[in-house]
């Protein structure tokens, strides 16, 4: 069975017993449930699918939501890529219905294919702009991932070269993502898409797919 | 400590081999402005052939068998393309403008040059994808210089057609782990300038292109040295902005060229072989079975024999 015939019903299942979303939230909700489930899938980089789990915390007056987002590419090897996006975020400011949210995160990847596996450390920071309101929002999404380093073992490529070296490799370089988010929330039900393009950071070195685009469906409960 | 610890991708030789910038030990030659990395095989007064590699930026380690063709009486010259393999790295700028591919076909010239020892020695070009490509571009600009040529799958003699090609051979299919081998790892190694990091970079996208089931019919990975990753973008940009026909003076070369396709690509076929060749006036077009696109490494038991034939008939 391949992946892609796994990683549907997959996710009709994850659907069908009600997650939710990745990290996104809809901060003028009204709502104050604990917890955010969600189920997400994309094109960013490969496709992927993926579900997060998110947790509303109460620091003094302050709201944040801490939670995990994983995900991986269809494919027909099951784990050998992935990556887990843990994160903070808060409102930072708030305007009539426009508010800024701040995003930061620790990012763990792991890539595997006949020429090399990486296991990558990195970090991820995410700002969203825009006009919230409890059913709908509309937002700008500026973000910078940064890759800081990487374990690479090398498989095929010990073949070509046999002096290529294993180990940890600074990789210090990262990818910017501008783009649109759009929420739609009912009850304890919401939705949000992601859609844009990314680029490398020196605006020259782009990822091969310029473009990105992400659904997320969320449980509140 | 990740953040302390590791190595530096740039480290010369730590992920790339060294290039002959690098390591002097390496046989070169300084040709048309740059360093190459080339070696010669055979009697230097027998037939010249010269193997020109794919790409562009690949290398000519998987069509190395070719030197077969010095114990049949050729001088087998092989070299890396400017900026590919463990030719020495070149910047991006040379690779702008509109003479960009004219400056490949004018190294290939001076390749020629470099090896030949007398206006009477006969010349031959063994080409394979790209390489085959700017064996045409040197065939239609030269075309006196040349006594055959064996091309072996050039994707198109244009940049329509090679784009049209391209379009079959790298066809996009979502939901595969042959996509995820070639473009996960981009946000791991991310945003970063450096050749050796592009190159490095760069070979992953062999997952693709070898992958099971893959469209162009490669049975797995063949070895290569180096991807030349900017020459290889810069290049393709390059068509993409100028375009190229190499077609436009090819009716003066009458001689019979060998047109090579193979039995297990399902982008090429006898039908594309006979689009591409067709400004050939003496184009001979045969299949070399049981291979696909890299046929001089997967289809050699058959391929070598059909080549050897040919090029005795010319001689």
């Amino acid at each position: 069975m391949t992946t892609k015939n796994i990683a549907l019903p997959l996710l009709l299942l994850i659907l069908a017993i009600g997650p939710a979303p990745g990290q996104d939230v809809n901060w003028a909700s009204g709502a104050r449930d604990k917890n955010l489930l969600s189920a997400s899938f994309g094109a960013d980089y490969s496709s992927y699918y993926g579900i997060s789990y998110g947790r509303l915390l109460q620091i003094g007056k302050k709201s944040l939501v801490a939670g995990t987002v994983f995900t991986l590419p269809f494919g027909s090897d099951l784990t050998d890529d992935w990556r887990l996006l843990t994160s903070v975020q808060t409102e930072l400011l708030r305007h009539g219905g426009f508010a800024l949210t701040l995003k930061p995160a620790l990012v763990l990847r792991r890539y595997e294919s006949p020429m090399a596996a990486l296991f990558n450390v990195g970090a991820d920071v995410s700002a969203l702009y825009g006009y919230q309101k409890p059913g709908w929002g509309a937002a700008a999404l500026l973000s910078y991932d940064r890759s800081i380093s990487a374990r690479i073992t090398h498989r095929l490529q010990k073949d070509d070269y046999p002096a290529v070296r294993d180990g940890w490799y600074h990789t210090r370089s990262g990818n910017f993502r501008f783009g649109a988010r759009l929420n739609y929330t009912r009850r304890s039900w919401g939705m949000f898409l992601i859609i844009g393009k990314h680029y490398g950071q020196n605006f020259r070195d782009n990822p091969t797919f310029p473009f990105f685009a992400e659904l997320t469906l969320q449980k509140r409960f | 400590m990740l953040l302390s610890c590791g190595t530096e991708m740039t480290e010369p030789g730590r992920l790339v081999p060294l290039t002959v910038a690098e390591d002097p030990a390496l046989p070169s030659a300084f040709i048309n402005g740059t360093r190459l990395h080339t070696e010669a095989f055979g009697n230097p007064d027998d037939p010249l052939l010269v193997v020109i590699h794919g790409g562009p930026g690949g290398d000519y380690r998987s069509m190395s068998g070719a030197k077969a063709f010095s114990g049949h009486g050729f001088y087998v010259v092989f070299y890396d393309q400017r900026g590919s393999g463990l030719s020495k790295r070149e910047p991006e700028s040379q690779y702008a403008g509109e003479n960009a591919v004219r400056l490949f076909i004018d190294d290939l010239h001076a390749v020629i040059g470099h090896y030949r020892r007398s206006e009477n020695q006969k010349v031959f070009l063994l080409g394979h994808s790209w390489g085959a490509m700017l064996a045409t571009g040197y065939i239609n600009l030269y075309p006196s210089q040349v006594a055959g040529a064996v091309l072996a799958e050039p994707g198109g003699l244009t940049w329509r057609q090679t784009s049209e090609y391209l379009s079959r051979s790298n066809k996009v299919r979502f939901f595969t782990e042959a996509l995820n081998d070639a473009v996960f790892a981009e946000q791991i190694i991310a945003g970063r300038p450096e050749h050796e990091v592009l190159d490095y970079k760069a070979a992953f996208f062999t997952n693709y292109e070898n992958a099971p089931g893959n469209v162009i019919g490669n049975p797995g990975h063949y070895p290569s040295w180096r991807s030349g990753a900017v020459a290889f973008r810069a290049l393709i940009a390059n068509a993409e902005q100028y375009g190229f026909d190499f077609t436009t003076n090819l009716r003066a070369f009458t001689r019979e060229v060998l047109f090579l396709y193979s039995e297990n690509n399902r982008a090429y076929g006898a039908s594309w072989a006979a689009t591409v060749s067709a400004p050939y006036p003496g184009a001979r077009l045969e299949e070399v079975a049981g291979c696909g696109h890299e046929v001089l490494y997967f289809g050699w038991d058959d391929f070598f024999p059909r080549a050897l034939r040919y090029l005795n008939e010319m001689k």
